[in-house]
């Protein structure tokens, strides 16, 4: 999946959040973004999710180069976009495996073999280092930070996705979670050649992932684009040298 | 005290039933039809036709669900299977002291009054001193339906109670009264599960009292789910010190349905705990009023009461009025009441949108959950199927007051058996071949 963000302008309650962004991500790659807090990172999620109440107001966000502006969030799903979340919602009574099942029949079509369905749900489970005890809740409710993130990546895992935006998948992690984390999610893009858009603020979770391009944003723009090398220069002179270029 | 006397002022309080246009009921009220309600005095029905109607109702719900009636009236027919305890009586079978009791009741609540001058008969389920019985009773209105119902769980006893009620065939307009009076005796426990499932054409008054001895326990659950028109007045007194008392009320609402549930829980006693949860889910145009009222009598030292409401709307033109209220007469006590009403949350769509879920498929996901915890307190498998079968499918449909063909398994028994993987993927597995014949 080719996913192209043109000149993108969007904002959340009258509040311009991005402004004028560009990003291309083709087939397979895979991007990490950074960027200080509150530069719109987690916007520019949403915005290639559809969230309904953040407005586009201008530009494009092209998948296999046709628009996807119009299409609701389930249908984006749909095609392949996977989100996950920095916060996913907690949802009360409903079950996990039931939410899971939904899910995946909605994504992807077959009413899978219930057998297979849930004998890959619990490797998952095994590989993500678990316990079996986030079957037994309602969907993220009473789930620990770190289950709600490998809950996230059991998804990513079931629904297959062509393209993935993770959005900080390292914070409030330990150092052996964000290793397991990040050696899943390798393991599933791998196995389904998906594109990857890591958003995180620290480089930490890099010494498992290997991304080839990485794009700096401050306050709604792309600042900077580049390979590796790049996130060297931010680790020594933080975003700062970034800031008024 | 004679009946004669009782019937004539039950008759009298009957014609005063409390009306929207009086100046205190203006708001937060719903006006019942007395197109459905004068059907309650109508005679002359043919029996031995309703008669086969409700025992064809009763084999239908033993084939599907696999549960049989001990107690099945339809219409004016009574029957009973001989099970132990169970008395059914014309209204001479009063006692001169209940008679009182009943007419002091009868000068609040008019809609009690009006099931008592309309029933002609009582049931009376008398469990025996530390026995443990269980009794499962049908209500069909397939005629005009008006029944009293006394309960008296003796000292030491246990028993389970399930009273479904519904409708027949019949498409006339028709009510359905039913008044439960429960006497749970000291060291008694008394669960009741009240499911109504009547249909379009049906007016629903259901009236509970109850009153709970030292250490006894009652636990009461409703589910709303039929009826145009349902207006349910409850009220429980702790009357026994350690007393407890936990009542559960769920609704779910759709097309035009205007369901208006009031419960009072009394702490009268020390050491008591009452509590109230009360929950609705609504659809359409269909509109709920909640009104669980809290009262903590002076002497009541030591007691509990928690009282629950929250609403949730599937559509716009729903609405719900939560209006939970407290009076309290004792300092050393602890009370909490809460209550909220929302649309669906906008953050929780989006979550399940990003995993491809459509609204309607969300709306489901959604509702499932809200109402599974309720749902999943009933203890009884049989029972649990068949409230999660209506349930359900009035999510799915939005159609109420008909009998499912079949009983579905359902999410949430999946959830509750998940120390057993394998059924739970039997479960899942069945879940999905009902989804699919949809
Ligand atoms: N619902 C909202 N309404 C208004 N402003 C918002 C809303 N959500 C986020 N913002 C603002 O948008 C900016 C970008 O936020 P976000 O995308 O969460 O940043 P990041 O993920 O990079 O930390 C911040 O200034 C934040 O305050
Ligand atoms: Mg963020």
């Amino acid at each position: 999946m080719i996913m192209e963000i043109k000149e993108l302008y969007a904002s959340m309650s009258e509040k311009e959040i991005l402004k004028g962004l560009n990003m291309r991500i083709n087939d397979g790659e895979f991007h990490v973004l950074m960027g200080p807090n509150g530069s719109g990172k987690t916007t520019l999620s949403k915005a290639i999710m559809g969230y309904p109440k953040l407005k586009i107001t201008g530009g494009e966000i092209l998948v296999d180069g046709k628009s996807i502006l119009n299409l609701t969030t389930d249908e984006r799903a749909k095609l392949g976009i996977f989100l996950q979340f920095q916060n996913p919602m907690e949802i009360e009574g409903v079950g996990f495996v039931n939410f899971l099942h939904s899910a995946n029949s909605a994504v992807n079509g077959n009413h899978a073999d219930v057998k297979e369905f849930m004998s890959e749900v619990r490797g998952m489970n095994e590989k993500l280092k678990l316990s079996g005890n986030i079957f037994k809740k309602p969907l993220n409710h009473g789930f620990s930070g770190g289950e709600k993130k490998k809950a996230e990546v059991i998804q990513m895992s079931v629904l297959k996705p062509k393209f993935a935006i993770l959005d900080e998948p390292d914070s409030g992690l330990d150092i052996d979670a964000i290793k397991t984390v990040a050696e899943n999610v390798n393991e599933i893009a791998q196995r389904n050649n998906t594109s990857i858009l890591l958003i995180t603020h620290y480089s930490r979770i890099l010494n498992y992932m290997k991304p080839q391009f990485v794009h700096v944003m401050i306050e709604g723009r792309i600042v900077a684009e580049g390979g590796i090398e790049l996130i060297k220069k931010l680790e020594a002179e933080g975003y700062e040298s970034f800031m008024h270029k | 005290m004679d009946y004669n006397d009782f019937s004539a002022k039950a008759r009298e309080y009957a014609q005063q039933l409390p009306e929207e246009s009086d100046i205190l009921y203006k708001r937060n009220f719903i006006q019942m039809p007395k197109e459905h309600l004068s059907a309650l005095s109508e005679h002359g029905h043919d029996y031995e036709a309703a008669r086969n109607e409700v025992e064809e109702i009763a084999k239908r719900i033993k084939d599907v669900f696999n549960i049989e009636f001990d107690i099945v009236v339809g219409g004016d027919y009574t029957y009973s299977n001989g099970a132990d305890g169970v008395e059914i009586t014309d209204m001479t079978g009063l006692d001169g002291e209940k008679m009182e009791y009943k007419k002091e009741r009868m000068k609040k609540n008019r809609f009690e009054a009006l099931v008592n001058a309309t029933s002609k008969r009582i049931i009376s389920i008398r469990t025996r001193k530390g026995a443990r019985s269980n009794y499962n009773m049908l209500f069909a209105n397939v005629n005009p339906l008006s029944i009293q119902v006394d309960i008296d769980a003796a000292e030491g006893s246990e028993a389970s109670i399930f009273q479904f009620c519904c409708s027949g065939n019949g498409g006339s307009v028709s009510a359905l009264a039913i008044s439960n009076d429960i006497t749970v005796g000291e060291n008694a426990k008394l669960d009741i599960v009240q499911m109504h499932n009547e249909n379009q054409d049906t007016a629903v008054v259901n009236i509970h009292t109850g009153t709970v001895r030292d250490n006894g326990f009652l636990r009461q659950h409703f589910f709303y789910t039929g009826g145009a028109y349902v207006k349910a007045i409850g009220s429980i007194e702790l009357t026994g010190n350690s007393a407890e008392s936990e009542t559960n009320e769920t609704v779910l609402g759709s097309k035009e349905q205007k369901i208006d549930v009031n419960t009072e829980i009394i702490n009268g006693s020390v050491g008591s705990l009452a509590s109230l949860e009360s929950k609705a889910a609504l659809m359409d145009y269909s509109r709920c009023i909640l009104k669980g009222f809290a009262r903590i009598k002076y002497g009541a030292v030591g007691s509990r009461s928690i009282v629950h409401e929250r609403g949730m709307l599937l559509d716009k033109t729903a609405k719900i009025d939560s209006l939970p209220g407290m009076s309290i007469a004792e300092d050393d006590v602890k009370a909490t009441h809460s209550s909220s009403a929302a649309p669906i949350d906008d953050e929780t769509l989006f979550y399940l949108g990003a995993r491809g879920i459509d609204r309607k498929s969300a709306d489901r996901l959604i509702v499932d959950g809200f109402l599974g915890n309720s749902i999943k307190k009933i203890r009884n498998p049989s029972i649990l199927r068949m409230v999660a079968a209506i349930i359900n499918g009035k999510i799915d449909t939005r159609d109420y007051g008909k009998l499912p063909a079949e009983a579905l398994e359902s999410m949430w028994l999946i959830d509750m058996d998940q120390k057993n993987e394998d059924t739970g993927e039997r479960l899942l597995q069945e879940h999905l071949k009902y989804r699919k014949q949809r």
